[in-house]
């Protein structure tokens, strides 16, 4: 009984703890991390704008469109199954969310670093530039 | 002892979060922000190098070199006595510091809110990209 109070306490503090969050964005930037993570590969291309553009920072472009997305993620997800990133650091201003990400690719390696600012539009990921890779 | 040790090691792991932070660009970025707080124009305009180049977020050039970064700076400090910048977050990556900074120009009025990328090189701040800027 006391174990369930306790769960009920902490289910309490972070519905609370979130409200306060300015929502709709933050919740894109949990997801997109989430989906990753699951290497699923609908619900992380769900989060995307049709016409998403991906860029090198400043202005050189990656690729654009869902379609090109899902062919190189969903490819990756499916050859990377230890595949695993978490936030170091986040940023987040009105549409913006800046990300400072480790990645690891295969269990016990190195991490890598990236810093990718994502720009949302109708509350679908826009733009991505990568700002550190 | 028991409430000692939990401030020992809290005041260890705040250790540990700042000495990350505190790579080389984080020093001389933190550096600017002290000097922009202090009003004071020649410490501020030693962080950055000769020919620092300030680009906006269309990737339009706002200001090139150190004599046009004095200039307006000098202005900002002399017109705005209340001038003062907080830092909200911070992302620190080698050469690379990404500032989520809230600007106060007056007292009383709302905080402006600014992301900015800085690049240091040689100790000094030779890019800065307004990666957001008030709408």
């Amino acid at each position: 009984m006391k174990k369930f109070i306790f769960i009920l306490f902490i289910l309490g503090s972070s519905t609370s703890l979130f409200a306060q969050e300015p929502a709709a964005i933050n919740i894109i930037a949990q997801k997109q991390m989430q989906t990753y993570n699951q290497r699923d590969i609908d619900a992380y291309s769900a989060l995307f704008s049709e016409d998403v553009k991906v860029y090198d920072f400043p202005r050189t472009l990656r690729y654009k469109g869902k379609d090109k997305l899902i062919e190189r993620y969903g490819k990756f997800f499916k050859d990377t199954p230890e595949l695993y990133s978490f936030i170091e650091k986040r940023i987040v201003s009105g549409n913006t969310i800046i990300d400072q990400e480790k990645v690891i690719y295969k269990k016990g390696g190195t991490p890598k670093e990236f810093i990718v600012m994502y720009v949302v539009k109708d509350q679908k990921i826009a733009e991505v530039y990568y700002l550190k890779r | 002892m028991k409430k000692l040790i939990i401030i020992v090691l809290t005041i260890v792991s705040c250790m540990t979060v700042t000495a990350q932070e505190q790579n080389e660009a984080a020093l001389v970025v933190e550096a600017q922000i002290t000097a922009y707080n202090a009003g004071n124009l020649e410490a501020f305009a030693a962080t950055y190098s000769d020919d620092v180049v300030f680009y906006e977020p269309s990737m339009q050039k706002s200001i090139q070199g150190k004599a046009q970064l004095k200039e307006l700076f000098g202005n900002l400090f002399k017109n705005n006595p209340d001038l003062h910048c907080f830092i909200d977050q911070r992302i620190v990556s080698g050469d690379t510091v990404i500032d989520h900074e809230k600007v106060q120009i007056r007292k009383g009025q709302p905080l402006l809110e600014f992301v900015a990328m800085y690049k240091v090189k040689e100790g000094k701040i030779a890019e800065v990209y307004f990666l957001k800027r008030p709408n």
